[in-house]
């Protein structure tokens, strides 16, 4: 009898605590689908001392191409709302939002120019320290205009358009390397690193930026309005410095191996014609030495290159011809490379390549005694070298532009 | 106490006048109408007329022949001089059925008549003769509904014991084949036969399957099961610790193997014990193609088996706590389906779950003519009308579909049925926890299977005690010139089945 007994209590308290689990499942972080605005683009403003937060939000049936949904509204809205501090704005903003702001979908993260310049440590912490925030999204800073401008701006093509934002770096950075894909975990890193300064992509309004909000800006061919990267911003510790332009960019992206594909155009030999270049390897090398006790440094770049394209009359069936353009393409890279770095030396004043970091790796003792690395980085000495392989050139031999004559 | 002063009445001998016999025996069956009574005349030496008569069952025996050797064989027994020696001489001489049995008391012929015998009965003699003329009213061998091959043996195990271990016989022609039978249920007294081979079965799983036989009282066994469940292991587990099949390859195999076979008259499955847990993925065909595709085909099943348990809580889990883990584009389309469904993922996946089980049941029980049209109901409306309607969303419907087909790869019918409680548990779990208790759930799974054995076999084996011999034929089929020995798990007598070439 107490064994069956003992089974019905058994029986009877599993009954109970699966009942209670299945009615009182309104559980710690448990959210309907249907019940969450998952949020794609977050932009930082500032709005006086305050900041103005915008979030891009998902529409999502009118993103799936499911039938019969019926009205056509927007695929995405965007809210903005002025708090103390990124939270406070955040929350603020549910009395606009209708459902619970959800963020683990962010791919893209816009500073406004002006945040950028005092100071992005600040608003990023709660981006850092929220549960929610996957690390894999890309920040970028708006040029010239602010965050809440760009993120109320369609795209053609993506009906998302910060998911256009993020699949637009993701291929530029592939293919062309003038651009940064800097996600949150890489940009606290160098945050945190000395000789190392920060530098996030850059983000432009090109075209009526008051056109862009309007749907129906994406039916014309060329849309009136486009988002476009444009180098990136240089930081000095968490505060903006100035603009890298495309070369300085594509430097700084051979410094730090960052390149996977990318094209480069110079005259020929012996005209002012020009030839292409596609950059298919490369690897660069950054080694110190001392010369007086002054660290110098040596900078070998690497790269593998295919002929695209020669616009003049040069004979490459020639392998002396080949290593004539090689020649000539690494003084053309050593002079590239020369004036980022200078300009970085010079104008901008920050180590954005990160030559401070390779000191500090290489003789940590050294780099204790420096006290100011960015003043030392102005005048330290940086020797730049550059090994060219031409591999391929097509599957034509001579130019058409001989072929023609 | 009523039934056994009954048996005791009766149990006494029989008497020597026949009509008394005759009249005992009428009472004692009820005046069932089915009991058919014949009397005859033969003779004696001295020509003589002596009454006589035969009793049998209709429809269960067919006398034509008995009667016809009698009458012709009376004609010239001129030796007999009383009519137990005419009975005596009848058993010897005359009868030409092969099984003849004397009856002294009123309990042996009663065993006897309901079980198709032929009773003789002489007047003046207090014994009777059983002649065996059994009719059987039975099923042909037929192809095997359940467990279905496309390629191996069309013959499945009939009603008939006596059909079903001379199948058994057929495919393996040893004397080391041993078949004890042994009577179960007080009052079907059904006829239960445990099959094995002599020289590889382990001794104390078959001396286990003898006790828990010996221990079942029941007034009826109508179907294997009623042994399966008073025999297995453990009473309160979704998990089969019996395996059972109504293909004689199978059986054959597993009596190979060293498995014991429990055969039940009156039904075509056939259990086979010890049951391992991952004898329920492989199917007789594995050993029918060849070895990859066996392989492949095993791997899935057991792929399939996952699903099937796991894919709706999963889903439920993933959409209600895990947004994070999906991918982005896959979370808008999600998202847009679950627009405007006004339960909870649980809920949803509860409706479609249930509404597909009332389907699966009614398609089994409805009559075979109307089976058609519950098809065309159930597709319209899991299908199409109730993401119209906006009940549920398309994706659930998906979800729902690959755990029902998942669930029907599995060989064993069985194994499905836990699959299927089990995918209920684990839903609740992944509506209140998360993952987090979809994972508690599969651990806790995990450790109950840990926990079962099956007469005297631990259920994980070859997994959990591992024995690296048995990957062979666990996951994997290796192909069959490398399948030297036997399951080790099983412990066979002889474990070497083949010599290696």
């Amino acid at each position: 009898m107490s064994r069956i007994r003992s089974i019905t209590r058994f029986l009877l308290v599993t009954l109970a605590v699966a009942c209670c689990t299945g009615l009182l499942s309104s559980c710690w972080s448990r959210h309907e689908l249907n019940d969450i605005s998952i949020v794609v683009g977050l932009g930082i403003d500032k709005k006086g001392e305050k900041y103005k937060v915008s979030a891009q939000i998902v529409n999502p049936s009118q993103v799936s191409n499911r039938q019969g949904s019926g009205k056509n509204f927007s695929p995405v809205v965007t809210y903005d709302a002025i708090g103390a501090t990124v939270p406070e704005a955040l929350s603020r903003m549910t009395v606009k939002a209708a459902r619970q702001l959800y963020f683990s979908h962010l791919r893209i993260l816009i500073v406004g120019e002006e945040v950028a310049r005092a100071g992005i440590s600040k608003p990023l912490d709660f981006i850092a320290r929220n549960r929610e925030m996957r690390t894999d999204f890309y920040l970028v800073v708006a040029r010239n205009t602010t965050a809440d401008k760009i993120l109320e701006t369609y795209s053609p093509m993506d009906p998302i358009p910060s998911n256009n934002l993020f699949t637009k770096l993701e291929t530029s950075d592939k293919m062309w390397a003038a651009t940064g894909k800097i996600t949150l975990d890489q940009l606290i890193q160098d945050l945190s690193k000395q000789g190392k300064a920060p530098s996030l992509t850059a983000l432009e309004i090109i075209g009526k930026p008051s056109k862009g909000d309007n749907y129906a800006d994406a039916n014309y061919i060329d849309p009136t309005v486009t988002l476009k990267y444009s180098g990136m911003a240089a930081f000095n510790l968490d505060k903006m410095t100035g603009w890298l332009n495309e070369n300085d960019t594509k430097v700084l992206n051979y410094l730090h191996n960052n390149i996977s594909q990318t094209t480069a155009v110079m005259t020929c030999p012996d005209s002012e014609d020009l030839i292409t270049l596609q950059i298919v390897n490369s690897h660069a090398n950054i080694h110190v030495q001392y010369k007086n006790g002054k660290p110098v440094f040596d900078v070998l770049l690497k790269t593998e290159q295919d002929i695209r394209d020669v616009g003049c009359d040069f004979d490459i069936s020639k392998p002396a011809n080949v290593q004539k353009l090689e020649k000539k393409a690494q003084k053309e890279f050593e002079k590239l490379l020369e004036r980022s770095i200078r300009k970085a030396q010079k104008e901008l004043k920050v180590d954005i390549y990160g030559f401070g970091d390779v000191l500090h790796r290489t003789s940590p003792k050294k780099w204790r005694m420096i006290k100011n690395w960015n003043k030392t980085f102005e005048n330290v000495e940086i020797h730049v070298r550059s090994l060219v392989t031409i591999r391929r050139i097509g599957t034509t031999v001579h130019s058409l532009e001989k072929e023609t004559r | 106490m009523v039934k056994k002063a009954d048996t005791k009445v009766t149990g006494n001998s029989l008497y020597s006048e026949l009509k008394r016999n005759i009249d005992e025996v009428n009472e004692g069956i009820g005046h069932s109408p089915d009991l058919i009574t014949r009397y005859l005349q033969v003779k004696l030496a001295n020509d003589l007329p002596l009454q006589g008569a035969i009793l049998y069952m209709d429809g269960l025996s067919n006398s034509t022949s008995m009667l016809q050797s009698i009458f012709a064989g009376s004609d010239d027994n001129n030796h007999c001089k009383t009519p137990a020696e005419l009975l005596n001489y009848c058993k010897d001489s005359v009868i030409t059925e092969g099984s003849v049995q004397d009856i002294h008391t009123f309990d042996d012929m009663y065993d006897l008549l309901l079980t198709g015998n032929t009773i003789l009965l002489l007047e003046g003699c207090s014994q009777a003769l059983g002649v065996s003329t059994r009719d059987l009213k039975a099923r042909s061998v037929e192809e095997p509904n359940v467990q279905s091959v496309v390629r191996g043996p069309r013959e499945g195990f009939t009603e008939v014991i006596s059909w079903n271990t001379a199948m058994i016989r057929r495919k393996i022609n040893s004397r080391h084949l041993w078949v004890e039978s042994l009577q179960i249920g007080r009052i079907t007294k059904t006829k239960v036969a445990i099959l094995y081979i002599d020289n590889i079965v382990a001794d104390n799983v078959l001396q286990q399957v003898r006790e828990r036989l010996q221990t079942i009282d029941i007034d009826g066994i109508l179907e294997s099961n009623y042994l399966e469940e008073h025999i297995q292991d453990k009473k309160y587990s979704p998990f089969p610790t019996i395996f059972n099949s109504e293909r004689p390859d199978v059986i054959a195999a597993g009596l190979l193997e060293g498995r014991v076979a429990i055969m039940v008259d009156g039904t075509p499955f056939v259990l086979l014990v010890p049951a391992l847990f991952t004898q329920f993925f492989q199917s007789s065909e594995d050993y029918y193609e060849r070895s990859d595709f066996s392989t492949l085909i095993r791997l899935l099943r057991f792929v399939s088996f996952f699903l099937a348990t796991i894919t709706p809580s999963f889903y439920i889990a993933i959409t209600t706590f895990h947004q994070e883990m999906l991918p982005t584009t896959l979370l808008y389309n999600l998202a847009s389906q679950r627009e405007g469904v006004p339960f909870p993922a649980f809920i949803e996946a509860l409706i479609m779950e249930v509404t597909f089980e009332i389907l699966r049941e009614a398609s089994v029980r409805m009559p075979k003519t109307i089976g058609q049209s519950i098809s065309i109901v159930g597709t319209l409306v899991v299908g199409q009308a109730a993401v119209e309607a906006g009940l549920v969303s398309a994706a659930m419907v998906i979800v729902v579909s690959i755990t029902a087909i998942s669930n029907f790869v599995l060989p064993a019918f069985n194994l499905g049925i836990a699959a299927r409680i089990i995918r209920f548990i684990l839903m609740m779990l992944a509506a209140s926890f998360g993952l987090y208790g979809v994972f508690i759930g599969v651990i806790a799974i995990v450790f109950h299977l840990c926990s079962l054995s099956s007469f005297g076999v631990s259920y994980m084996a070859p997994l959990a005690p591992f024995k690296l011999t048995d990957q062979k034929d666990t996951f994997f089929r290796f192909p069959i010139p490398r399948l030297i020995t036997r399951p080790k798990s099983l412990n066979p007598k002889e474990l070497i089945r083949q010599k290696k070439s």
